[in-house]
């Protein structure tokens, strides 16, 4: 991982990892004014951690923001016309991409973490404590844990979001362009799942974007959590491997 | 003898099927020397460059860098090369020291000071902080070789580094190129189109056109070698090219130089002080004789007209 450093460097530095952070606030925000004005009741501080993330994963912002960071790191190498300095190293293709990968997975988590806080802190403010409540308001057990699995869940997933961009950005090989149209297939294919049922959707990432709907049962779906991040991380694998295979067989123009 | 820090043996590409960008190259570039690549726009010196680097694969053929294969062992091959190809490219976001971090961690084990002295030697030191966005193109084109000095290569490849410079940043890099090699003893490959510069910082040159290498060798024995060539004057223009083309065996190159209105010609199997003294006795009176210095660039046009022709 001794390419790590400078890919978070790449990360943190840029424009579009503030842009992140913005975005971040003012979703996350909004949906916690939301409720508010909503006045609904019995919604606890602990209950907002959960309702955020699971709206920004929901309607996919989180995907949206590991777009932008994710073509910039890959497809911005292209158009930027770094990646053929890079080749000129003694850079292995699979260190560069495990490299990019494990960076912008920590920055997803970063952006998980950031989630967690700002609802946490603002929903003090906002909601009353309390307990946390499922469907129908029941009071579930094991906040702690439901917790760990709801964001190291979504954190684990989210390298289906790099995996699916990285792809389209070995293809594309331009900034803008990727994250158009890696947002709009995505677009696409969520709108089409309308017509297909759970139990084919069950064999594919959409189904696992979001975990709330196996943590906030009074029975945590373990079963189903674990398959659906297996099931996460073989579709990564194809197109992690579809992208390695392009670049490998590829001359550098 | 110096050893071949490059060796290409044969190397073809052809491009959507049937366009040949280079066939059958081969060359040879000993340690130490400085090697001008030459050709017209798309006599395939780029692609050239990018096979020696393993960016394009070539078809048939290899290349050895220090005697490792960049087909069967690129990597090995690629640790003593630094290269600028088609231009400087760069974390505009990212400073130029910033920049130079990142080539230095995908090079592996880079100190920090080396950072510092491959700034210095570009003269990039006090703009090292600066966003890269806010450099002119001559000073990202000097942090571009920055870069390729990063790793102390032996083998030093420079496609256009003059390229879209002013005239002030031109001789900026053609004097870093000259320091580089009487200092460093650094090996160059300087692919360039400005022939006159060419001429002045190599002493090997290789020409290509149309995919095909067409002359190689040191500068000094490519131009006029033999001293075959003379150029010769007189106040009576047409009295002297009659007696001229009256001699056996002479052939006319040029009837009349743009520049200096001369005839230039070959002696042939006459030596040039008979031909001297052939002219004198057919009442030409000369007011030059001398063997024609063949610039790189007369030369270049030569060898390149000739396939036209």
């Amino acid at each position: 991982m001794k390419y790590l450093p400078i890919e978070m460097k790449k990360i943190f530095k840029s424009i579009e990892s503030k842009i992140s952070y913005v975005f971040v606030f003012v979703i996350v925000l909004s949906i916690m004014l939301g409720f508010k004005f909503q006045s609904k009741q019995h919604i606890s501080s602990i209950d907002m951690v959960f309702i955020t993330l699971g709206n920004f994963s929901r309607y996919i912002m989180l995907h949206l923001v590991m777009i932008l960071m994710t073509s910039l790191i890959v497809a911005g190498e292209f158009n930027q016309g770094t990646y053929r300095y890079i080749m000129l190293r003694p850079v292995s293709i699979k260190n560069l991409i495990f490299n990019k990968y494990i960076a912008l997975w920590l920055f997803a988590g970063m952006i998980l973490l950031i989630t967690a806080a700002l609802s946490f802190f603002v929903g003090i403010i906002l909601f009353e404590h309390g307990q946390l409540h499922g469907e129908g308001f029941t009071i579930l057990s094991r906040p702690i844990i439901r917790f760990i699995i709801f964001y190291v869940g979504t954190w684990i997933n989210a390298v289906f979001i790099i995996s699916f961009t990285t792809f389209f950005s070995v293809i594309l090989k331009h900034n803008i362009n990727t994250i158009v149209i890696t947002f709009s297939v995505l677009f696409i294919i969520l709108f089409f799942t309308r017509f297909v049922s759970d139990e084919v959707l069950d064999w594919t990432p959409i189904n696992y974007f979001t975990l709330k709907p196996y943590i906030f049962t009074e029975i945590i779906k373990w079963r189903d959590i674990f398959f659906g991040i297996f099931v996460t991380l073989v579709y990564s694998g194809i197109f992690t491997g579809l992208s390695y295979v392009k670049l490998k067989m590829e001359d550098i123009l | 003898m110096s050893k071949n820090i490059l060796e290409i043996e044969g190397i073809s590409k052809t491009f959507l099927g049937n366009f040949k960008a280079v066939q059958n190259l081969s060359l040879k570039v000993e340690e130490g020397e400085v090697c001008g690549f030459l050709g017209p726009n798309g006599a395939g010196k780029t692609t050239t460059i990018r096979m020696i680097l393993g960016l394009i694969k070539p078809d048939d053929g290899n290349v050895f860098i220090d005697g490792h294969s960049i087909k069967e062992d690129k990597l090995t091959a690629l640790k003593k090369v630094g290269a600028l190809v088609e231009g400087p490219a760069f974390y505009e976001y990212l400073s130029g020291r910033d920049n130079l971090k990142a080539f230095a961690a995908y090079s592996g084990d880079i100190p920090q000071s080396r950072i510092e002295d491959v700034l210095g030697i570009v003269g990039l030191s006090d703009r090292g902080k600066d966003k890269v966005r806010h450099y002119s193109y001559g000073m990202k084109q000097r942090l571009g070789i920055a870069q390729a000095l990063l790793i102390q290569p032996r083998l030093l490849i420079l496609d256009e580094p003059t390229n879209g410079l002013d005239p002030h940043g031109i001789q900026e890099i053609r004097l870093l190129i000259k320091r580089l090699s009487k200092e460093t003893g650094v090996t160059i490959l300087l692919s360039s189109h400005i022939l006159a510069e060419v001429e002045q910082i190599c002493n090997k040159v290789a020409i290509i056109d149309k995919g095909v290498l067409k002359a190689s060798g040191d500068v000094k024995q490519l131009l006029n070698p033999e001293k075959k060539i003379y150029e010769i004057a007189s106040n009576d223009y047409k009295k002297l090219l009659k007696d001229l083309k009256s001699l056996n065996n002479i052939t006319i190159l040029k009837e009349h130089d743009e520049k200096t209105g001369n005839i230039s010609f070959h002696t042939g199997n006459w030596n040039p002080e008979d031909v001297l003294v052939e002219l004198v006795k057919k009442g030409s009176r000369i007011t030059l004789f001398a063997p024609k210095k063949i610039t790189l660039e007369d030369f270049f046009f030569q060898i390149t007209k000739e396939e036209d022709d």
